[in-house]
């Protein structure tokens, strides 16, 4: 602490140093009064007493909590002394002590001209008592000196809920993509306790999807995130929606758990409708053979590869000239999102179709989608007219054969 | 013919073993007889050399054919590389398939074209028939050994193509390979048995030798080269295609009329089928409308499909044969022996 006399010898010097420096620099050399004018006001209505005070406070707490108030003294007297630590107008049933150095202590000693930076390491631990109810409780403590005395009134304010509460939150907690997207949501956790906290993660998400965390700047995936007292930690949240998943909104609550905090972050999203479709054959074979005029029957499969209900699809077919191809159903007038229905097609060649392959066009189509398969189609002949052909050559050749044995001997 | 009057005493003595047999073992004691006689004339014979040589010749041709023209071939489509051994040919010289068609003809003929009426003329035919056996035997036996030969040279003819074939490009044959050419080599055995029953037609016909020769030979010429001509003359009489207009309305029914009186001739008829079955490309021997092809993808035929395709040629050809071993047969057993 300065005494009064250095203070004025500092102020001469600080002004004939400003008078000097005023000479070079005048304006520099008025800030600076201005500057130590006030220093000089601030410690002069200090001076004369011991203080006693805490960094906050004001705190809040959980019944059955345990606060601990660091404490510091500052005696601005010109005299040593000891002061004797007291707590006043605790509330019933609640107790506490004063810590020093690792020891509960009940008087401390002051230094002339302490300051707060030379306080010796002091704190009050209070003990809540678990039936404390909601509200604010107000107590003082005092440290009495011989020739100063200070004190510091506390207020603890108590709610189930505990201030300063930890905190786990997105940027965007809203999202919309459609069945094929990987959603990304970037999120905090903010440990306000004054403890490490470590939050084991979970996701309530719909079955099939995947949900999983990624602290930020890392590439591991974790189950589990520690994080310091104070501190926030930026977390990775991916989502997949299943394959089959329809339109609709779909709320994913993500819980961070642990030892003192119940987190919760609720994330939304919307998925928009994709249509589709596809058009194969039941044994997924393109390929078909069929004899010239006649009906060959394919059996087409169609699958809605969507996640939106397909209406009033139409099933048309594009062969060759003259070729004539139809459905035992034209119209499929509901296939749901994800189904396949089978149809049976009818596809006759032309009379005149050249043997060998074709291509048949086979297009399923609504008014949002179309989906195509082409089909090579082996157009045949009967083989039976050439194994005739052969028997009759045959036949032919032993009656003659017969007829020349039996009459035209000579 | 001192060979001729061997096989007569061969035939002789065998009758006469026999004739305690029964009449089922003299029959076909008979024919056997005979065509074992037949087989020993040709094979004896100066002219089987000239045969021999002959299908000697149009084999190297054909694999030298194909050994040019196999680089460009294979650029061009690498699928069933055993069958361009037969059809590909190189810049001036034919394939061996269209050799066969060319020169098959003449082996036909001269296996055949003095069967009858050089008997006739050396006076060995009575002597022939004086033996206890069936007129009919020698005939039949004549066309048997004939055929059995034809079908020995064409089938050694082709292996030993297809052999080249291994050698130069080392690639094995598939089954469908395989039995295509089993399929062209019958067709080729069809074919020149054909032109030997014509020739033993004319050889029953005709009474000498030079003149049944020079009847095959003209019938030959006449199918190979002038159908073609007339074809396209007839077909321009019948649906001509002068002008724009007529060309609009006539063109296929010209076309069609030409294939069809193409394919009177046996040479078209083998040359069809024989291209369509070694070709699996082929899928149409007719003429093919713009809107049949609408759709179509380029692709092989299989093997019975391609069957399909040229059955009708096969049945042809057998008529054909048939018709002129029936006509020869019953002039021969009608004409009057001395």
């Amino acid at each position: 602490m300065l005494t009064k006399s250095m203070k004025s010898n500092w102020k001469r010097a600080a002004i004939l140093m400003g008078m000097a420096a005023c000479l070079a620099l005048p304006l520099n050399a008025a800030a600076k009064e201005k500057e130590t004018e006030a220093a000089a006001t601030e410690i002069t209505a200090d001076a004369g007493q011991v203080i006693l005070s805490t960094d906050y406070p004001g705190v809040s707490a959980k019944p059955g909590a345990t606060v601990t108030f660091p404490l510091y003294i500052v005696n601005q007297t010109a005299a040593d002394d000891d002061a004797a630590l007291e707590a006043k107008d605790l509330p019933e049933g609640w107790s506490g002590y004063f810590r020093g150095s690792d020891n509960e202590i009940s008087s401390v000693h002051v230094s002339a001209g302490q300051e707060k930076a030379d306080s010796p390491k002091l704190s009050y631990s209070l003990t809540i008592p678990e039936d404390a109810k909601d509200g604010d409780y107000t107590f003082t403590l005092e440290a009495a000196g011989t020739q100063a005395k200070a004190d510091t009134t506390l207020t603890v304010k108590i709610t189930s809920q505990e201030a300063g509460q930890s905190d786990f939150t997105a940027q965007y907690p809203e999202q919309q993509g459609d069945s094929t997207t990987k959603f990304s949501f970037d999120t905090t956790i903010i440990n306000n306790r004054l403890t490490l906290q470590s939050y084991s993660l979970a996701a309530n998400a719909p079955e099939g999807w995947s949900v999983t965390f990624t602290p930020s700047g890392e590439s591991s995936k974790v189950a589990s995130v520690p994080v310091d007292a104070g501190k926030s930690q930026g977390l990775t949240v991916d989502v997949t929606p299943s394959e089959t998943v329809s339109q609709g909104d779909y709320t994913i609550p993500l819980t961070a758990t642990s030892a003192d905090d119940s987190l919760t972050l609720e994330l939304k999203i919307s998925i928009t409708g994709s249509y589709g479709v596809t058009l194969s054959t039941s044994t997924g074979n393109l390929s078909a053979s069929a004899y010239a005029g006649e009906e060959e029957k394919v059996t087409l499969a169609v699958t809605n590869t969507g996640n939106i209900d397909l209406e009033n699809l139409q099933l048309a077919g594009q062969g060759s000239t003259d070729w004539n191809i139809r459905f035992d159903e034209t119209t499929i007038s509901l296939l749901e999102a994800g189904a396949t229905k089978e149809i049976t097609a009818y596809i006759q060649p032309a009379e005149n179709a050249v043997i060998g392959d074709y291509v048949a066009v086979m297009t399923v189509s609504n008014a949002q989608v179309k989906g195509e398969a082409d089909l090579r189609i082996s157009v045949k002949n009967h083989t039976t007219w050439g194994v005739a052909a052969i028997g009759i050559i045959a036949v032919v050749c032993i009656i003659l054969a017969l007829i020349i044995r039996k009459y035209g001997r000579r | 013919m001192t060979q001729q009057s061997v096989g007569t005493a061969g035939v002789k003595n065998n009758v006469n073993e026999s004739v305690s047999g029964s009449w089922k073992r003299a029959r076909r004691n008979g024919l056997g007889a005979l065509y074992r006689k037949e087989m020993a004339d040709h094979i004896k014979g100066r002219r089987f050399l000239i045969i021999l040589l002959l299908v000697a010749v149009t084999t190297a041709a054909g694999i030298y054919g194909a050994a040019t023209g196999m680089k460009d071939a294979l650029e061009a489509d690498s699928h069933f590389v055993f069958l361009k051994l037969y059809t590909t040919g190189g810049s001036s010289v034919p394939s061996y398939v269209s050799f066969m068609a060319l020169i098959g003809p003449f082996v036909g003929l001269m296996l055949g074209f003095d069967a009858i009426n050089s008997e006739r003329s050396n006076g060995t035919l009575g002597r022939l028939l004086a033996q206890p056996i069936y007129r009919d035997n020698v005939i039949i036996g004549k066309f048997l050994a004939g055929t059995v030969l034809i079908a020995i040279l064409t089938t050694a003819s082709s292996i030993l193509t297809g052999a080249a074939g291994f050698l130069t490009t080392g690639l094995l044959p598939s089954g469908e390979e395989l039995a295509r050419v089993f399929v062209y080599i019958i067709c080729t055995i069809l074919y020149i048995c054909f032109w030997l029953s014509v020739a033993i037609m004319f050889s029953v016909f005709c009474r000498h030798a030079a003149t049944s020769a020079l009847a095959s030979i003209a019938l030959w010429v006449i199918f190979a080269v002038f159908v073609s001509l007339l074809a396209g003359f007839f077909a321009g009489v019948i649906y001509p295609v002068e002008t724009d207009y007529q060309k609009a309305v006539n063109a296929l029914a010209n076309y069609n009329c030409q294939l069809y009186i193409n394919r009177m001739s046996p040479y078209y008829l083998y040359t069809e089928a024989v291209s369509s079955i070694l070709n699996p490309a082929i899928r149409s021997v007719n003429a093919v409308t713009v809107s049949q092809l609408v759709g179509a993808i380029s692709g092989y035929l299989p093997f019975t499909q391609s069957l399909m395709l040229v059955w009708p040629h096969l049945f042809g050809l057998a008529s054909l044969t048939m018709l002129a071993f029936l006509i020869s047969y019953v002039k021969f057993m009608r004409q009057e022996i001395r």
